[in-house]
């Protein structure tokens, strides 16, 4: 089991309604989750969508590696955690994150980061981000399924990201069909 | 039929794979073996009055002595044992996926192919029961090394008393080895990887009987307890270690290239899942920068490790920065003046031995030197510019642009 996200590209509007369902769940003060507006120029046309990120429990968290106080840890389904009582608040793990999923919270002076909305998913609940998105853009994803190959690893508004440590992250474009909010 | 009837109710019984080798060898008087496919003897019967003596519970062939008999359902040799040759018939197990070898010493009589035939049958029932309950322990096996790897384990404390259940001293320092196949997976992958696992199992467990094997997807995983005379002579140790292991399995698994990234050594086991992500990251930068290496060390990377996390983008600036203009004049004028200047840095700045790998003499080098410096308006003798239009070149191998 290898649990992830899978965005859709062009279901994406950029309504940032995960992000906010992410910050009520963190208790208003911080979010995990932060939509990027991308704009490419394709073929001549000005190619404008979203970006959805938060933690994508990679496969090699950097995060994990660097931490001196052993405040990561990885379970067997793949989410990677925190664990804040560990945490001295060196930041280590937030510049070492290629997408800076960590987050420095300033109320308790430690780093914290998403843990895939444990209690919510321990309660048969998705994810806040996902169960909040209008459009359906966002999901919840188990890569070890073997049909990882189905979806996209990698888009032009990632070029800034070293993928080094393989984010369980993985993006839908229809390109045949009906495209929502990708022009 | 008789002897189809007897191999049945062997297997129906459920009398081990030893009632396979007994039977065989009760029928043709020949001594009888079966061994699985790195040649280690897992059961043997020899009629009374004979016996042979195998160094490591090992038949010593080849292991790809199989391909030699081009296809046929039996192989008819023969193999050194107590100083002379022995004639051998051999028949492989496994139809899908080949599981083992069975022997018929000191005959290649054609009548006793029908037996072997039949003893192959009930071969394959015993192992695949044999193999149900191994599948299950290297299961359990796996997931308490993952858990250590991942680091969900609360202490080191929690982590040795565990470990001590397996029969493992974890107190003690270990490396952190992560072996792989360099070629990705192709047909009949399964079964190679498989061999691949059994014969470092068992030719790492020669070097070092301590090792802790597991395995993740495509990757086997070794614990190595080390000496403890510090970190260079453990590393020259580990490093040995790993050479004679991938000789002895490159022979066994012809075609096969195998590939090893070590982590830094730790002396607490608490720290192993640190290591186990810098033996990937090893693997994975190593298989980009250094594709002639076999074995990397995460700390032979040194700052080329810094690369990987730079995003595409950066890299390729980098790049543009440093020799950008060098590619332009190239393209613009049917040069050579790249790929002299990278083997010269892959000659570590030496002119003979630039010149000679070139096929060019010396004077033509200098002057294409000396065109660079003028062209990129640097100074070639001056470190600083060594060390960045290496590390550039290192940025357009990972991306992968040459």
């Amino acid at each position: 089991m290898a649990l992830g996200f899978l965005l859709d590209l062009s279901r994406c509007t950029g309504c940032g309604a995960c992000e906010a369902a992410c910050r009520r769940e963190q208790g208003g003060i911080i979010t995990f989750r932060q939509v990027r507006r991308i704009e490419n120029y394709r073929d001549g046309r000005l190619q404008i969508y979203f970006l959805s990120l938060a933690c994508q429990h990679c496969e090699h968290p950097e995060c994990f590696r660097v931490c001196p106080q052993r405040a990561y840890s990885k379970r067997r389904d793949g989410v990677v955690l925190h664990f804040p009582g560990r945490c001295n608040g060196c930041n280590s793990c937030v510049r070492a994150c290629p997408f800076q999923a960590p987050r420095y919270n300033p109320a308790t002076g430690k780093t914290d980061k998403c843990n895939l909305c444990e209690n919510r998913r321990s309660a048969g609940l998705l994810p806040a981000c996902v169960e909040a998105c209008p459009v359906k853009a966002l999901h919840l994803l188990d890569l070890g399924q073997g049909r990882e190959d189905t979806w996209q690893r990698w888009i032009e508004g990632l070029k800034e990201v070293s993928l080094v440590t393989g984010p369980n992250l993985r993006f839908k474009i229809n390109t045949g069909q009906r495209q929502y909010f990708i022009r | 039929m008789e002897i189809w009837r007897r191999f049945l109710e062997a297997v129906a019984k459920g009398e081990g794979l030893t009632s396979v080798t007994r039977i065989l060898m009760e029928e043709t008087s020949c001594p009888s073996l079966l061994t699985d496919v790195t040649l280690r003897i897992l059961a043997c019967s020899f009629p009374a009055g004979t016996g042979y003596k195998f160094e490591d519970d090992s038949l010593p062939l080849p292991c790809d002595f199989w391909l030699r008999g081009e296809g046929k359902e039996i192989y008819e040799g023969s193999l050194p044992l107590g100083g002379e040759q022995v004639d051998f018939l051999s028949m492989a197990i496994g139809q899908q996926e080949l599981w083992g070898y069975l022997f018929l010493l000191g005959s290649r009589d054609d009548r006793y192919r029908e037996y072997l035939r039949a003893a192959s049958q009930a071969a394959v029932v015993e192992l695949s029961r044999l193999r149900l309950s191994q599948e299950a322990e290297r299961r359990y096996r796996n997931e308490f090394i993952q858990d250590i790897l991942y680091n969900n384990l609360p202490s080191r404390e929690a982590i040795i008393s565990r470990a001590q259940l397996w029969g493992w001293d974890l107190s003690r320092p270990h490396a952190l080895v992560v072996l792989e196949v360099r070629e990705g997976p192709v047909t009949g992958h399964q079964a190679v990887m498989e061999r691949f696992r059994n014969l470092v199992s068992r030719i790492a467990a020669k070097y070092c009987p301590q090792v802790i094997l597991a395995d993740r997807s495509e990757q086997l995983i070794l614990l190595l307890p080390y000496p403890l005379q510090g970190q260079g002579p453990a590393k020259i140790w580990l490093n040995k270690l790993l050479q004679s292991l991938a000789r002895e399995v490159e022979q066994c698994l012809p075609g096969q290239e195998f590939l090893a990234g070590v982590g830094r050594l730790y002396t607490s086991v608490d720290q192993l899942y640190r290591a186990y992500q810098e033996a990937k990251l090893a693997l994975y930068v190593g298989r980009l920068l250094f594709p002639k290496e076999k074995i990397i060390f995460f700390d032979q990377l040194g700052a080329l490790r810094f690369l990987i996390n730079q995003g595409e983008q950066e890299l390729a600036d980098f790049y543009a920065d440093m020799l950008g203009p060098l590619e332009d004049y190239d393209k613009q004028h049917n040069t050579d003046l790249l790929p002299t200047l990278v083997e010269f840095l892959r000659s570590s700045a030496d002119y003979a031995l630039t010149a000679e790998r070139l096929f060019i003499h010396v004077n033509t080098l200098r002057y294409r030197l000396r065109k660079i410096e003028e062209i990129l308006g640097v100074d070639l003798r001056d470190i600083n510019t060594l060390v960045n239009l290496y590390t550039a070149l290192q940025a357009k191998m990972i991306l992968k642009i040459i």
